[in-house]
């Protein structure tokens, strides 16, 4: 047999990978953000990115959009997971197909259909004036970006849940019901805490995320909503590097706090089912 | 047992060291085909045009695209990739010039650059005063784009306009800090190349002020299509993608405001480093070409300094105000010029803000 020893060096081209692209650029990012123009030791950066009023603004941003797109991806995902998960294998197939097929469209593709679908002319807004309602202002706002967030991650929160709720054994259901409890009861005694480490994990595969992208706020927000990964892309285009990996490094800590927050073993969870 | 199990992982070594190689060759035998490498505005030239080069000369013309002045600068000025010939605006070049980045350029080998308008030229000294570092590729001027059916053209005749919360919402700011920063001081009467902190900052807080009302920070198509979609009421925007809005949508119009309004020329010039910096004569004299110079011109409709395409239009497209600016609008317009490292920090600081 394969002995573990012969079997690492097998993983020889993907540790090239991760040293060419994973390390060293991580390596730079450090060194940038420790580094003055004078190529001189300096805290400046780190203290920069965490003093400036701009900063300040977009970290809480970030961190209140990124909360209110996973709750409310855990609120549609939760029930969901529950209903697909009573169903016929067959159609489970079916439905999580269906779940999952708008991950094959391109993400930009996704965030310029949301983007006509929300505009002052869009599809919601044309519909509204044609039942005769008021329009509303959605684009370019805080709701779009958190639409769009929610739209881009829900599959990251609905597999794992899914995962989790589908492997319950249903003779622990029976058995709660046997021994006298309700519906009620037997949710929050048996399928809930079952059901645990896929809410957890759906919650980093969401959240996580979130807090670094600029993406969809870029395309969601009309320039007007500066989010920390925004900061960072725009300090990085304008060639500021030393600020920029400054502010990269303390995102990256809260990256890692919350991954260390939910748990090591969060992303084997939802990680085998997703395509 | 063991022995297979050994062929399998020999397979497996010998089939990724096959992909590497395989890759590593691929990559290093696209030299043999002669490449030019641009570095552009996107869209800026139409790729008709390369496939023309390219057939008449052998030259392969690699395009990477940037959105605003600024990125350009900064990669470019990062050295992660060599360019045989650039093409950016006015103030950044004074700013390539000044640093010693760019190449003479042997205009003696252009036989076409002829074609370019004395009046162009005499515009382009302004940065690139003996002529040595540029070629023109198209000009133009800020201006309104709107809708005529919500917007009275005699609001427009101020930049006042866009600030004095008459068109809540419905306006599209250019997202590049120089053009945005340009229309807030032109509304508080300072000059477009102020250095000074103070103005500075009261402009920056003139445009968060102006927030509010912004719809979003875009540019170029983008702005276009928001205002063309009738998403947006008005758009501060170059005055080359007026036509093409104009087509698209009939309700729309372009002003320039009265007080007047910034002039951009956008050039090709050629990095010091360049490895073709013969190629990209090669180019520049072929995009000088009348024909190649009127294809370009029928791909985005800017300004173009090219006589010899100017001479050949219909006077429909001549009189076309919003593609080729009457002098009286020309006089009052202002050229942005490079304004030092020290005040470039404070605008992106400012910009920073504004936008967040």
């Amino acid at each position: 047999m394969l002995t573990n020893k012969k079997s690492l060096w097998l993983s020889g081209p993907y540790l090239v990978w991760i040293a060419g692209f994973i390390i060293l650029p991580l390596l730079t990012i450090f060194y940038y953000a420790f580094t003055n123009l004078q190529g001189g030791f300096t805290f400046e950066n780190i203290v920069g990115a965490v003093t400036d009023t701009a900063n300040i603004k977009a970290f809480g941003l970030t961190l209140l959009l990124a909360a209110a797109a996973t709750l409310i991806a855990l609120i549609l995902a939760y029930p969901l997971a529950i209903c697909l998960a009573k169903l016929g294998l067959k159609k489970q197939k079916v439905f999580i197909f269906l779940f999952i097929l708008p991950m094959w469209m391109n993400f930009m593709l996704q965030m310029v259909a949301i983007n006509v679908i929300l505009e002052d002319n869009g599809i919601i807004n044309y519909l509204l004036s044609a039942l005769g309602f008021e329009k509303i202002h959605i684009a370019n706002t805080f709701g779009a970006i958190l639409i769009g967030m929610v739209y881009d991650y829900f599959p990251f929160m609905l597999l794992p849940i899914y995962n989790t709720v589908s492997r319950i054994d249903g003779d622990l259901i029976n058995a709660s019901k046997d021994l006298g409890a309700g519906a009620i009861r037997t949710f929050f005694k048996i399928t809930f805490p079952l059901s645990f480490p896929g809410v957890i994990s759906g919650i980093t595969m969401v959240f996580v995320p979130a807090i670094s992208d600029f993406a969809i706020a870029e395309m969601l927000g009309g320039g007007k909503i500066m989010l920390v990964g925004n900061i960072v892309e725009m300090s990085f285009t304008k060639g500021h590097y030393y600020q920029g990996s400054g502010l990269a490094l303390i995102l990256m800590a809260f990256v890692v706090i919350s991954s260390l927050v939910s748990g090591g073993d969060a992303e084997a969870e939802g990680g085998a089912i997703l395509p | 047992m063991k022995k297979i199990f050994n062929l399998k992982s020999l397979l497996s070594v010998i089939c990724v060291v096959s992909i590497l190689a395989l890759t590593l060759l691929s990559l290093t035998g696209c030299s043999a085909k002669e490449r030019l490498y641009l570095f552009n505005y996107g869209d800026y030239i139409d790729p008709q045009v390369y496939d023309l080069f390219e057939q008449e000369y052998g030259i392969e013309v690699v395009c990477d695209e940037y959105a605003a002045p600024e990125d350009m600068y900064a990669k470019f000025v990062s050295g992660s990739a060599k360019y045989d010939l650039i093409c950016t605006s006015d103030y950044i070049l004074e700013k390539l010039i000044g640093e010693e980045r760019l190449a003479e350029i042997n205009i003696g080998n252009l036989e076409n650059f002829s074609n370019i308008s004395e009046k162009q030229l005499e515009a382009v000294r302004a940065f690139d005063p003996d002529l040595k570092y540029t070629v023109p590729h198209f000009w133009g001027t800020v201006g309104i784009l709107y809708n005529t059916e919500t917007v009275k053209r005699e609001d427009l005749k101020s930049w006042k306009c866009l600030f004095d919360g008459s068109y809540k919402g419905q306006i599209v700011m250019p997202n590049s800090e120089r053009d945005a920063f340009f229309v807030a001081l032109s509304v508080l009467g300072y000059d477009a190349n102020t250095t000074n902190e103070k103005e500075l900052r009261e402009a920056s807080e003139l445009l968060k002020k102006q927030k509010a009302d912004v719809q979003a920070y875009l540019l170029d198509e983008a702005a276009r299509v928001k205002v063309e979609s009738e998403n947006a009421d008005l758009a501060v925007i170059y005055n080359g993608e007026a036509y093409l809005a104009f087509e698209n949508n009939g309700k729309l119009d372009f002003a320039v405001p009265e007080g007047g309004t910034c002039v951009w020329l956008d050039c090709f010039a050629i990095p010091k480093d360049a490895v073709h910096q013969d190629y990209a004569e090669l180019f520049l004299d072929f995009l000088c070409r009348e024909d190649v110079a009127a294809m370009n011109f029928d791909y985005i409709y800017y300004s173009t300094p090219n006589q010899a395409v100017i001479d050949a239009l219909d006077s429909e497209i001549l009189s076309e105000s919003a593609i080729f600016p009457d002098d009286s609008t020309l006089e009052k317009c202002t050229v942005l010029k490079y304004l030092g490292a020290e005040t470039e920090k404070l605008y992106s600081e400012l910009w920073k803000n504004v936008k967040s």
